[in-house]
């Protein structure tokens, strides 16, 4: 019994069925992650002036790095530039909530922080802000991930997780990284 | 010749007919089976790197 | 030889001719971020490669492809002269002109912004005028497809336009629509940047306005590749398209949904909102929807002639395949390369996923893999189709045809499956240069050296391609017989409206757009955020 036209286009929309399905099953896992286990792309819209960074307040120099805040909350503030991170290294706290909050005075920048989820662009005219919690203890590297001239290559940062009992903010709030 | 575009069409209508009681079973398999990986794949990505970096948002 | 050959031959010389140049400078790259020295090394010249080897690879090489297998078709599938060929020479010149102020900006250093160019890093105006003449050229190309279609179905009333040509102008009308965020960056904001005219620049508007074209733009390049997956391989391989009406269906959905996506590449940036995020996500989930059904409509196509020549069982038909013929051969290592590189997508397509490769060599290992390789081994593919028809002689030897198309995949998968895992371990992109005295760096050492491996393979096959292609210029001549596209199980009659025209799909693609794109781009005029300076690189910048 040849196989009509009808009956080829009745297998085609078989199969767009099982497409419909396997799709389908990606979405709603994408969904799940995203409502349930707090996976979402940052997507803090924020804007500041990259013309006056250094005198906003938030982005001045002495404000930069690792601070708890009155409530509680651990925040990180960090300045990227053509080709530095300010400060270049940050202590963060294992275990706990960790809001990273950066923003760049010149061109575009990004970072990645190696063996975690932590990812955004750092668009000018913009406060990036990324929420995580960081599992595991140790140095991990935060390079810049977006080409920003011709030093990128050597524009990158460390993030110094420390377990919580050696997570100790100073009577501002602050943790730094200590001086070799 | 091989390769050539101009390779004269194998197909009269009464061998079609006959193949196409076959097809498209062999595709329906190839086409399963590339899905399934695919979907065994990205689950792999999901639960086995990415749900254990933490969380992000 | 007739102009229409020489139109598609000096279009596909220069294409191929970028590509190969463009391959020196990428094993050059590898080399230079790989442990072992490389030769004229410098971070300025490190840049410079990568903006050449990209603007070589994204816009020239497909571009003047698409341009010349779209006059072929045109002419082959429709059985009718090429409208307004003088336009179309008009247009190749136009085109060679912008190659050329881009590629004299990008050599002098003026250039070194990449072939995404985010500002508000800029370069030269005439980087940019250069790249706005080769998008104007194949404004031509669009146009006379669509001429070329309007009078086809005026001669023949109600009949349907053959697939390849139905397929071309889908290509033709997507790429307009494409074209209108790149350009609208360039001409509003970028050029009068570039010249001095305005000294801020909104960086969320450009890279909004970017990110419409860089995903449709991947579509523009693929569809000669499933131009071929439908029209050419049946043939090729001794069978039959097994559905005309879904392939049709097939380019229409690609139409649909490759232009309200491109928020996929701003993932993780701060200047969208969740909301717009999700729902692009879920426009890119559809958008995975007609590369499936073509993957089980050709694999039905390709069983029908693995079938006929005997094949047995429900995988006996795979083994009977004529792979001998570049065509089919191109196409199982295609369809292989689809399975990573689609796998790669459907990661960086997934939302929260996004972060965990974003700016990684993950991403990179991506591109390579399925433009690289899926779509541009079908170019090669095409060209050996095509080559007697366009210069009147007969191949000298298929088995260089073979062997190039081997090295060709088996370069890419080395290349580019090391990418992946690196780009999980964190390596990031467009660095020049690795502190291998890192150890998490160092830890990466062997992979890139492997890479580079897969990428001389790759240069060695880049050359014999174009080896492949002189040769015929020595071959015995042969009588130019017409071009044969494939012929489907049921060759239809008469197709509904819909999959014969595209009025309907330019009104649900301006709706879809308005849906995805109104306010993530008027949200820049109604907000007003701050801006930022602009940079002139090529100046101590």
């Amino acid at each position: 019994m040849p196989a009509s036209e009808r009956d080829i286009l009745a297998t085609e929309l078989r199969w767009s069925a099982v497409v419909a399905g396997a799709v389908g099953i990606i979405f709603g896992a994408i969904l799940y992650a995203a409502v349930a286990l707090h996976a979402n792309p940052p997507s803090n819209i924020e804007t500041i002036d990259p013309k006056t960074l250094h005198l906003s307040g938030e982005f001045t120099e002495s404000n930069l790095g690792t601070r708890v805040e009155a409530d509680g909350q651990v925040t990180t503030r960090i300045v990227a530039t053509q080709f530095t991170f300010v400060p270049q290294c940050v202590v963060v706290p294992a275990n706990r909530p960790v809001t990273l909050r950066l923003s760049s005075p010149d061109v575009i920048h990004g970072i990645l922080v190696t063996g975690t989820n932590v990812n955004t662009m750092v668009v000018p005219g913009y406060v990036a802000q990324v929420h995580t919690e960081f599992t595991a203890s140790g140095d991990l590297l935060m390079p810049c991930h977006e080409f920003c001239g011709l030093g990128h290559s050597q524009m990158w940062a460390t993030v110094r997780v420390v377990p919580p009992e050696s997570f100790r903010p100073d009577q501002d709030g602050r943790v730094a990284c200590e001086k070799p | 010749m091989t390769g050539d575009p101009e390779i004269e069409d194998a197909a009269d209508d009464e061998r079609l007919a006959r193949v196409l009681e076959d097809v498209p079973k062999g595709a329906l398999a190839v086409s399963l089976a590339a899905v399934a990986l695919l979907l065994v794949g990205w689950f792999f990505v999901y639960l086995a790197i990415f749900i254990p970096r933490g969380t992000v948002g | 030889m007739k102009s229409p050959d020489r139109l598609t031959l000096a279009h596909l010389w220069v294409a191929f001719a970028a590509f190969a140049v463009a391959c020196f400078f990428g094993v050059w790259q590898m080399w230079a971020r790989s442990p072992l020295a490389a030769p004229f090394f410098t971070p300025e010249h490190y840049f410079i490669s990568v903006t050449a080897h990209g603007v070589s690879m994204a816009f020239v090489l497909t571009t003047f492809f698409i341009m010349g297998f779209g006059y072929f078709t045109a002419e082959s599938a429709l059985e009718r002269p090429l409208p307004g060929k003088s336009w179309a020479w008009l247009a190749f010149l136009l085109g060679i002109l912008g190659t050329v102020m881009a590629v004299v900006t990008i050599l002098s250093g003026r250039a070194t912004v990449l072939y995404t160019f985010y500002p508000p890093l800029t370069a030269s105006p005439f980087f940019y005028i250069g790249l706005v003449l080769v998008v104007v050229a194949s404004w031509i190309w669009c146009v006379l497809m669509l001429v070329a279609m309007a009078r086809w179905k005026h001669a023949n009333p109600g009949r349907p336009v053959p697939l390849a040509m139905f397929a071309t102008v889908a290509n033709a009308v997507m790429w307009l629509w494409t074209t209108v965020g790149v350009a609208s960056e360039l001409l509003l904001i970028v050029i009068p940047a570039a010249f001095g005219w305005r000294e801020t620049v909104d960086v969320g508007l450009t890279r909004t306005l970017f990110s419409w074209t860089l995903h449709a733009i991947v579509y523009f390049w693929l569809f000669p590749a499933y131009i071929a997956f439908y029209t050419m391989v049946p043939k090729a391989a001794g069978g039959r398209l097994y559905s005309d009406l879904m392939g049709r269906l097939s380019f229409v959905l690609f139409l649909l949904y490759s232009l309200p996506v491109g928020m996929h590449h701003l993932f993780m940036d701060p200047e969208h909102s969740t909301g717009f995020k999700f729902l692009q996500m879920m426009l890119t989930v559809l958008v995975t929807v007609p590369t499936l059904l073509t993957v089980f409509t050709i694999a039905a196509s390709l069983e029908i002639a693995g079938r006929l020549r005997g094949g047995r069982g429900l995988f006996g038909w795979l083994r009977t395949l004529p792979y001998d013929r570049p065509m089919v051969l191109a196409t199982a290592l295609a369809f292989v390369m689809l399975f990573f590189g689609g796998g790669g997508g459907l990661v960086n397509m997934s939302y929260g996923l996004n972060a965990l490769v974003h700016n990684t060599s993950w991403v990179t290992a991506h591109f390579h893999l399925i433009f690289g390789g899926t779509v541009v081994i079908m170019y090669f593919a095409i060209a050996y189709a095509i080559w007697p028809r366009l210069t009147g002689r007969q191949p000298e030897s298929l088995g260089l045809q073979r062997l190039q198309l081997w090295l060709w995949f088996i370069g890419m998968m080395v290349m580019t499956l090391p990418w992946h895992w690196l780009g999980l371990q964190g390596q990031w992109r467009r660095v020049a240069q690795f502190d291998y005295a890192n150890p998490i760096i160092a830890a990466w050492g062997p992979w890139v050296v492997l890479s580079l491996a897969g990428g001389l393979l790759l240069l060695a096959s880049a050359l014999l391609f174009v080896w492949n292609l002189a040769s015929y210029h020595r071959g015995a001549t042969q009588a130019a017989a017409p071009f044969r596209f494939a012929l489907a199980v049921h060759m239809p009659e008469r197709v509904p409206a819909m999959l014969n025209g595209f009025g309907v799909w330019n009104m649900l693609v301006l709706v879809l757009m308005l849906a995805a794109y109104g306010w993530p781009l008027a949200q820049f005029a109604v907000l007003s955020p701050p801006q930022a300076i602009v940079h002139h690189v090529g100046q101590g910048g």
